[in-house]
């Protein structure tokens, strides 16, 4: 890698004194020097940027439009070429922007559906993870939640008042009012967001 | 051999202008602009060559190609404007041959603008505070 950037920077020097050679003698010679300096100090900094800044959000990284291997080793047209460059950094760029804008969507929507769970009087907490495809496509929702304490005490207590004489095993009643709950936050979730082949997997976090 | 054609071209036409020029003198820049035309038409495929190679060079070291063109135009904006300075001055017009440097120096600063801004912005965010 360091071998790499070594190697362009120094074709790019050569490139640039080449191109000061060239340049015509008069007063426009110390600009376009100074140009030439800046491209120079671009260079480097693109190199720098490709080890200092791994989001690629460098104004520099940004406007680069440096050919890939694919494009160059296809044998295309040189305007082909160009048009490649720039279609496939406008790609790139559009998926920094589509990653970037679903991650706040995901994060949103995580919220959403822990506040829509929270609002069951069972429900002590909640918490929340959406899964999507390559395409952005939620196919799964993982919840973990954790219940009231009191409500399967209390729902156990109402069975006993209810059916003195059958005995209602604590463990069974609990499992059963669980289940219960889950079904009813797959319910809510499924009805509320019209998820039709989205999976929902609830853990219930015992206390 | 196009530098024989060029240095004969060249003596050709410092002759003839020394001898129009004691004649008329307006004839003598027209002579003057037309050889400078005609040795930028003969070199202008070479120059085309010499910058197709660069952009192949500058393609394989990965170089930003939006500032590589950029430094292109200036190249070619700084010879255009040099070669009407000369003209302009050969004819003795000093003032239009300032007002012409003047218009080519803001153009490549313009030009130069958007380099600067995203070196100034990119060190900035490298070395922030």
């Amino acid at each position: 890698m360091l071998a790499d950037m070594v190697r362009n920077i120094l074709v790019i020097v050569i490139i640039t004194s080449f191109m000061e050679l060239l340049l015509p003698d008069g007063t426009i010679k110390p600009f376009v020097r100074f140009v030439i300096g800046l491209f120079v100090i671009i260079a480097v900094l693109t190199q720098a940027a490709a080890v200092f800044d791994k989001s690629g959000s460098l104004p520099v990284t940004l406007w680069d439009t440096a050919v890939s291997g694919d494009a160059a080793a296809s044998g295309m047209a040189k305007e082909a070429i160009k048009e490649a460059m720039i279609e496939e950094r406008g790609q790139l760029l559009n998926g920094k922007i589509m990653d970037r804008a679903y991650q706040e969507v995901s994060s949103k929507m995580d919220g959403q559906i822990s506040a829509l769970v929270l609002l069951m009087p069972e429900v002590r907490e909640v918490e929340t993870e959406t899964l999507a495809d390559e395409k952005h496509n939620v196919h799964t929702v993982n919840l973990w939640v954790s219940l009231e304490n009191d409500i399967t005490g209390r729902d156990i207590q109402e069975n006993r008042e209810k059916s003195e004489n059958v005995p209602v095993l604590p463990d069974k009643a609990n499992r059963a009012d669980t289940e219960e709950t889950a079904n009813k936050i797959k319910r809510i979730i499924s009805g509320f967001y019209g998820f039709q082949d989205v999976k929902v997997n609830i853990t219930i976090r015992e206390e | 051999m196009e530098i024989g054609q060029i240095v004969g071209l060249a003596l050709v036409t410092t002759v003839m202008i020394l001898i129009i020029r004691q004649q008329k003198p307006v004839m003598a820049v027209v002579v003057s602009v037309v050889f400078s035309v005609i040795v930028l038409t003969m070199m202008i495929d070479k120059l085309d060559m010499v910058i197709q190679v660069m952009g192949d060079l500058n393609q394989k070291a990965e170089v930003n190609y939006f500032f590589f063109t950029t430094l292109l135009k200036i190249l070619g904006i700084a010879y255009l404007g040099e070669f009407v300075v000369v003209i302009c001055q050969d004819a003795g017009e000093q003032a239009v041959a300032k007002k012409v440097e003047f218009a080519v120096k803001i153009i490549i600063a313009v030009l130069a603008l958007p380099i600067m801004v995203a070196i100034l912005e990119s060190l900035m965010q490298l070395l922030p505070g």
